[in-house]
């Protein structure tokens, strides 16, 4: 009883007090632009194509590797914050075409020879292709001795090496405090978001992603080359999956490690269910919720009103539960989309 | 025997001639394209009536190539190269036999010396009048050119063409004026004539050019398009879209057991049956969206069997399909635009669209799925017109319509079948009846009857019995 009247004193805390309600809104909303670019890639490639891609995190965790690989090459470490900032979103560019070049390799010589087959068979090879190439970059790792602070980068956490000063801390200005790695999440989260919405709505080629989702016979009747849409999706799905990899480097909450590659594909899955599948403003708005969600759970741990850890797991969760059993096709999502029938 | 490369033609800024790259072998190859393609100019840059710009005309003779690209008219006959005229050009007042007796003698080594006599040439005579026979004009002999029927002065042309011996003979249109009876002969000679000569025709008459060629060659705004120039097959001469005894199952269910039919250029044809005799299959065969087991599908001469439907689509083949199939999330204008191939066609073509429907630009901003059942069918055939097709596959237009919209769609489709040719499937017979030229009708998965629709009524027993349950 007492507890339950903390939480509730807590509760009525943060909402009488203005500035600490921001806070925890832009601690939101940059959670939820990280959840945004994980999930982006996922939703495209599932939506259009049916496809679950297991493989996605790993993609995400390969990004991050490489991104902090290529970052401490460069020397970024000793660099300035706006050099560092310019070679970072370089690294960005580029891992996303390595990575959507590596998507594509993989639709056009493997995913592609399974559309006609039930999704089980899908399933296997993107779960098998997600725990090889997990245990490729766990063997790299440890004989390279890179989590042991040997490796010749140096780069036992590569966060702390390059992240630049001035991106550490946090700010006040007034009564609000931020921290200011979250400035840089959410504009990423913004452009992401933009990005991909330029193209769905406002390029030719998206319109042809949106009318294949929808009918892929209609689509190829109409002269759209399906095939084609579907390995260029999978392409810019597994870049953004690898993009996310180089910001999440950079997060005191994730960092690099091989286990990131789960530890991505788990609410990305969350937040494609609970947006609808093949629905990108159903992901948006997953993110957004979920990021709320997380960041008040985060601040509720920190007041001390719950001692639970895996409270942010728990909501997550609890999130993608209630969504099921009160619309199962998610927020934004369509009859029959997704449905392998 | 004769090529041409980079061949190229400028009247001042017009380019009537466009790098086209050419070869003709011993067959007969037809040059096919729109009026003002540049197709007589090619035949004047053949023979020599106009030099080339840039490029180069070749010749082979006895297994060598000769270059006779600044030769002069009299060269390249004497070389052998003749053509018929699209203009009549014969003597008029001469006599068939001294028409054609006379080109003999032009090309005869002793063509210069007119002073013998000229009846002492009594090969010629022979030869003239083996040519004759040939086309089909012994009896004529006589008779002053002018007074011969049109059919019977191309005859005569030809005639002319063969005298001097030609090793390749360019035909320029010989069917030109030719009353439709005569038709049948001239195609004839053009047919024997190529036996034993290289030809290359140019000729409007579609049929025509199936029906005899080897090899057919699109000639556009003076220019070879890459692709077009495709070797044609004579014994699936004649159709537009042939299909031929195509089986095509769903898993183990045989569907279509051996499909025969065919679709000619501006026609349109209805596919009869009751509901679950293979007609929505028939069209999912042609598209490869059900890819027929075996049988062939062909759309001018060309297997579609294996090809990605997208690339039947692009061979100019629409599709209207059963329950429209709206891009239901996707706006009207958007519906539209998904259906242009060329991007820089998409104004023009959402234009076309917007005339032909007006609704459609009321609704243009409008979910596809939110429209009305006949405003989606609007925009279904909108969808089909403007996507660059030459042949709809149009399944059950009026399911589900009530009967005043029925009529407006009846009317789209009347004025679609205009631009294009349909191959429709539809349940009201009095509508399929009214827009079909033919009819096939369709049980257990393949044709039982077909005929003329002109010859039927909706209320025939011969078609009733097959369609009511």
């Amino acid at each position: 009883m007492i507890e339950h009247l903390l939480i509730l004193g807590d509760l009525l805390d943060l909402f009488t007090s203005p500035s600490r309600l921001i806070a925890v809104l832009i601690e939101g909303l940059a959670k939820a632009s990280l959840y945004v670019m994980i999930a982006s890639g996922l939703t495209l490639i599932f939506g259009l194509m049916d496809v679950i891609n297991f493989a996605h995190g790993a993609f995400t965790m390969y990004g991050a590797y490489m991104a902090g690989g290529l970052i401490l090459a460069v020397g970024a470490a000793e660099m300035g914050l706006a050099m560092v900032v310019v070679v970072f979103l370089l690294v960005m560019l580029t891992i996303f075409l390595v990575l959507a070049l590596i998507g594509t390799v993989m639709e056009v010589s493997l995913v592609r020879r399974l559309y006609e087959y039930p999704p089980i068979f899908q399933i296997l090879l993107t779960f098998g292709i997600a725990i090889t190439l997990e245990e490729f970059m766990r063997m790299f790792v440890e004989f390279q001795g890179i989590n042991n602070g040997q490796y010749r980068f140096g780069w036992e956490t590569p966060r702390l090496e390059t992240v630049p000063t001035a991106l550490r801390g946090a700010t006040d200005i007034g009564l609000i405090r931020f921290e200011n790695i979250h400035v840089l999440e959410i504009l990423l989260g913004v452009v992401t978001v933009v990005a991909i919405w330029t193209f769905l709505n406002r390029t030719r080629y998206g319109l042809f992603v949106r009318a294949g989702v929808e009918d892929e016979e209609m689509a190829a009747a109409l002269g759209i080359n399906v095939k084609q849409t579907f390995t260029v999706v999978f392409a810019i799905g597994s870049g953004i999956a690898g993009a996310a990899g180089v910001i999440l480097m950079w997060d005191p909450l994730w960092s690099v490690s091989v286990p990131l590659a789960l530890a991505v594909l788990l609410p990305a899955f969350v937040i494609v269910i609970v947006g609808g599948l093949g629905s990108f403003k159903g992901t948006v708005v997953a993110s957004l919720l979920v990021g709320m969600i997380d960041a008040f759970g985060t601040w509720a741990f920190q007041t001390g009103a719950i001692t639970f850890t895996g409270i942010d797991d728990l909501m997550i969760f609890g999130i993608l539960v209630v969504m099921l059993i009160l619309q199962p096709r998610g927020l934004f999502g369509v009859e029959g989309q997704g449905d392998h029938g | 025997m004769l090529r041409t490369t980079g061949l190229t033609k400028r009247f001042g800024g017009i380019t009537a001639t466009d790098d086209v790259d050419f070869e003709l072998d011993d067959e007969l190859t037809s040059l096919i394209g729109p009026n003002g393609a540049g197709k007589t100019t090619f035949f004047n840059l053949l023979t020599g009536v106009l030099q080339p710009t840039e490029g180069t005309v070749e010749f082979r003779r006895n297994g060598e190539w000769t270059d006779i690209t600044d030769a002069d008219p009299p060269e390249t006959a004497q070389l052998g190269i003749h053509r018929s005229f699209q203009i009549t050009n014969v003597f008029p007042t001469s006599t068939v036999l001294e028409n054609v007796r006379i080109a003999a003698q032009a090309h005869s080594d002793d063509s210069l010396q007119f002073w013998r006599n000229v009846n002492a040439f009594e090969e010629h005579f022979e030869e003239a009048h083996a040519i004759l026979d040939r086309v089909g004009l012994d009896g004529k002999a006589d008779v002053p050119a002018e007074n011969l029927s049109h059919g019977e002065k191309r005859q005569l042309e030809v005639g002319i063409a063969l005298a001097g011996d030609p090793d390749v003979l360019l035909l320029d249109e010989p069917n030109a004026g030719v009353s439709s009876e005569d038709v049948d002969d001239i195609k004839a000679l053009i047919e024997d004539v190529a036996s034993d000569h290289a030809v290359l025709l140019v000729e409007h008459n579609v049929d025509i050019v199936m029906d005899v060629s080897d090899r057919i060659v699109v000639l556009n705004q003076g220019a070879v398009p890459r692709g077009k120039q495709h070797d044609h097959h004579r014994r699936h001469a004649m159709s537009f879209l042939e299909l031929e005894d195509v089986q095509t199952y769903y898993g183990q269910s045989h569907v279509l057991q051996g499909v025969d039919l065919e679709v000619d250029e501006g026609e349109v044809v209805a596919l009869l049956g009751r509901n679950g005799v293979g007609k929505t299959t028939t069209i999912r065969s042609i598209l490869q969206l059900t890819p027929p087991r075996s049988g062939d599908v062909r759309f001018r001469g060309e297997s579609l069997v294996g090809k990605d439907t997208h690339e039947v689509a692009g061979a100019g083949i629409g599709w209207i399909p059963e329950g429209r199939r709206m891009f239901a999330r996707l706006s009207v204008e958007e519906n539209l635009r998904a259906a242009v191939p060329d991007a820089t066609a998409v104004d023009e073509a959402l234009g076309t669209a917007y005339d032909t429907f007006p609704i459609l630009q009321e609704r243009r901003g409008q979910r596809a799925g939110t429209l009305s059942g006949g405003q989606q069918q609007m925009l279904a055939i909108a969808r089909g017109l403007i996507g660059d097709n030459d042949l709809l596959l149009i399944d059950e237009p009026s399911e589900g319509l009530a009967p005043q919209i029925v009529s407006d769609v009846g009317r789209a489709l009347l004025s679609a079948s205009e631009e294009v040719s349909i191959l429709l499937v539809e349940q009201k017979l009095s509508l399929a009846l009214d827009l079909a030229n033919r009819f096939y009708v369709m049980d257990h998965g393949t044709i039982i009857d077909s005929g003329e629709t002109a010859d039927v009524t909706a209320e025939d027993e011969r078609l009733r019995r097959h369609l009511s349950a």
